[in-house]
């Protein structure tokens, strides 16, 4: 073996850029959009429902008629495939535009201005860390009745003290470098300094940790709906899907696999695309 | 002088931990409050009584007393050990974790050893071919394996490695001797060192990329000092601090995934001991279990933040260390 080359640091994004954005990264947009496009008009362009049950045809492996085959109601998977993409999309967005929210407000705050506020924010944060995350979301949705919007907001709740931490760092670093104590010296006030001049610098940084946000509430709503918390029984969703699926293993396969498949494709593309962003913040 | 600092050191992150675990029972005692209709709802669990039994029951769980003195009465028991029982199955609580805890730990544990063997031989290998095929596509690799859920790992490993090539049993801990439970949580352990494999394997690449650029590497092999050695008697053992932060972040974050996969193999330990409290509204049992896993989170970071000082004898006690 010999010693590496100190070759400059190269990475998996840094293959045949478009438009200075990477291939790989191109593929990852690419898939969102699609996604998005199915969960936009895919139900619509379908022909056959997402609840409709095909009565002659229960736990069938895919065919002319199913492509995906059908669950143990008789169901098209593809259809409530297409139909779970809606739900997959809009839950985590919602977690992770939280997350943004409010950690560029309270965490640009906390790390700017330091001091008492500072301290009382990051022991709250300290105290969330301390909590069994995942755990505490199983039991609030479960105590507090399930549901899918119910969900949503428990892990909000728990997801923006990651965030908090992370952009407090970056304005703490921010604010000893030389254009904000430029921007003090000649008066600019502390909110503009904050929302105008520290915000838009990190957000970069931001960007990636909403995709980071974003596929990680995907994996955690889908793993609630997958123990039969979060969305209401019999709605499309890709995690309760896998569930059902899982019984189903036997007969049709594609019933839990293709669930699994979209599940992962999504958050494979989300943590692309923020793995770019962050190298972009880095600067390497 | 040492030790006293070391002692001392301990002595503050203990008193740190005071104000911590008031706040954790805090929440975890209002749990049961937040049920609809309150404790007692979930103790008739929808049997119809008269309003005498109602209130021996609201008497008995001292429910007719103000918050703070129901959470005193609550506390002192968890203090003393006694959660309480299950309202599911009438077992107290503390011999129902009991039973199942060791279940967990060890395949947590077993997690954790894999998942830190084979995170760190690929971190490595990655970090010393540095920008080669082979460290892209561990990258790519280590990407792809921290976006697949647990769920979806227990599931595909229970579909392809258990049922269609038939290496592993398939469900629950089988009836035998230790070496059968063994046996029964091979596949299950590999399934829960799966998903943070690509997160260690991405900290040990930037953690040795980062020594391997530093120039006592260089000076070392200039004296001659063979690749292996100072790959691991040097390189290694400074890359351990961020190694060391992810293995503690490791033993708590795969709590999350033994649920999942507690659940899927029908394995008794306390995901799944939570994940029926839960469908049962047994509020005696999560808040233990809950409380239990806390505690777990805390101690392990202390565990941790001392550890760091064995490694690293320059992180200083006190106000450095964070």
């Amino acid at each position: 073996m010999t010693l590496a080359a100190p070759a400059a640091p190269v990475r998996l994004t840094r293959r045949l850029p478009i438009l200075g954005v990477p291939v790989i990264v191109w593929l990852s947009i690419g898939f969102i959009v699609l996604t998005l496009l199915v969960a936009l008009v895919g139900e619509w362009l379908f022909p056959i429902s997402p609840v409709a049950q095909d009565l002659y045809r229960i736990s069938t492996p895919p065919s002319a008629d199913h492509w995906l085959g059908t669950d143990e109601l008789g169901r098209d998977v593809l259809a409530r495939l297409i139909a779970g993409s809606r739900t997959a999309i809009i839950g985590p967005f919602i977690v992770a535009l939280i997350g943004f929210v409010v950690s560029s407000l309270v965490g640009i705050y906390a790390g700017y201005s330091g001091g008492a506020v500072d301290n009382i924010i990051m022991r709250v944060v300290d105290f969330i860390i301390a909590l069994p995350g995942l755990l505490i979301a199983i039991v609030l949705v479960s105590v507090l009745g399930g549901g899918y919007w119910l969900a949503i907001g428990v892990l909000s709740l728990l997801n923006v003290q990651g965030d908090i931490r992370i952009v407090r760092g970056a304005a703490l670093k921010e604010r000893s470098l030389t254009y904000i104590e430029a921007a003090r010296a000649v008066g600019v006030p502390k909110p503009r300094i904050m929302y105008g001049h520290i915000l838009p610098n990190i957000l970069a940084l931001s960007a990636s940790t909403f995709a980071i946000d974003f596929a990680g509430a995907l994996v955690a709503l889908a793993g609630l709906a997958f123990l039969g918390l979060g969305a209401e029984v019999g709605t499309p969703e890709w995690g309760s899907m896998l569930a059902e699926g899982q019984a189903l293993l036997f007969s049709n396969p594609a019933a839990a696999l293709a669930p699994a498949a979209a599940i992962i494709l999504l958050a494979v593309s989300v943590n692309l695309i923020g793995d770019w962003a962050y190298d972009r913040y880095t600067g390497r | 002088m040492h030790t006293q600092s070391i002692v001392l050191h301990l002595l503050r992150r203990l008193l740190m931990l005071i104000p911590l675990a008031i706040a954790v029972s805090l929440v975890v005692f209002l749990l049961a409050s937040l049920i609809p209709g309150g404790p007692v709802a979930a103790l008739l669990a929808g049997k119809a009584t008269d309003t005498a039994t109602i209130e021996a029951m609201k008497a008995r769980l001292h429910l007719n007393e103000p918050l703070h003195m129901q959470y005193f009465y609550w506390i002192s028991g968890v203090v003393r050990g006694d959660f309480g029982t299950s309202i599911f199955t009438g077992q107290p609580v503390t011999a129902a974790i009991g039973e199942r805890i060791w279940i967990t730990l060890v395949l947590n544990l077993a997690g954790v050893l894999l998942c830190l063997l084979a995170g760190g031989s690929l971190g490595i290998a990655a970090a010393v071919n540095r920008g080669s095929l082979f460290d892209r596509a561990i990258v790519a690799f280590s990407l792809f394996l921290s976006s697949a859920p647990p769920f979806v790992l227990a599931i595909a490993g229970l579909y392809f490695l258990a049922y269609k090539l038939g290496w592993f049993p398939l469900f629950g801990l089988g009836r035998g001797g230790p070496l059968t439970t063994a046996w029964h949580l091979v596949l299950p352990a590999i399934i829960v060192s799966i998903s943070p494999l690509g997160f260690i394997t991405k900290m040990v690449r930037a953690a040795m990329i980062d020594q391997l650029d530093q120039d006592y590497v260089t000076f070392a092999r200039a004296r001659g000092i063979p690749f292996r050695q100072v790959l691991f008697a040097h390189a290694f053992r400074n890359a351990m601090v961020p190694v060391l932060t992810a293995a503690g972040l490791l033993f708590v974050g795969l709590l999350t995934g033994t649920v999942f996969v507690e659940t899927v193999f029908g394995i008794p330990g306390m995901g799944r001991l939570l994940v029926t409290a839960v469908q049962f509204n047994d509020f005696p049992v999560m808040q233990g279990v809950v409380l239990f896993v806390a505690a777990w989170i805390v101690l392990t970071n202390l565990v941790i933040d001392l550890l760091y000082t064995l490694v690293d004898p320059r992180v200083q006690f006190g106000r450095a260390s964070r």
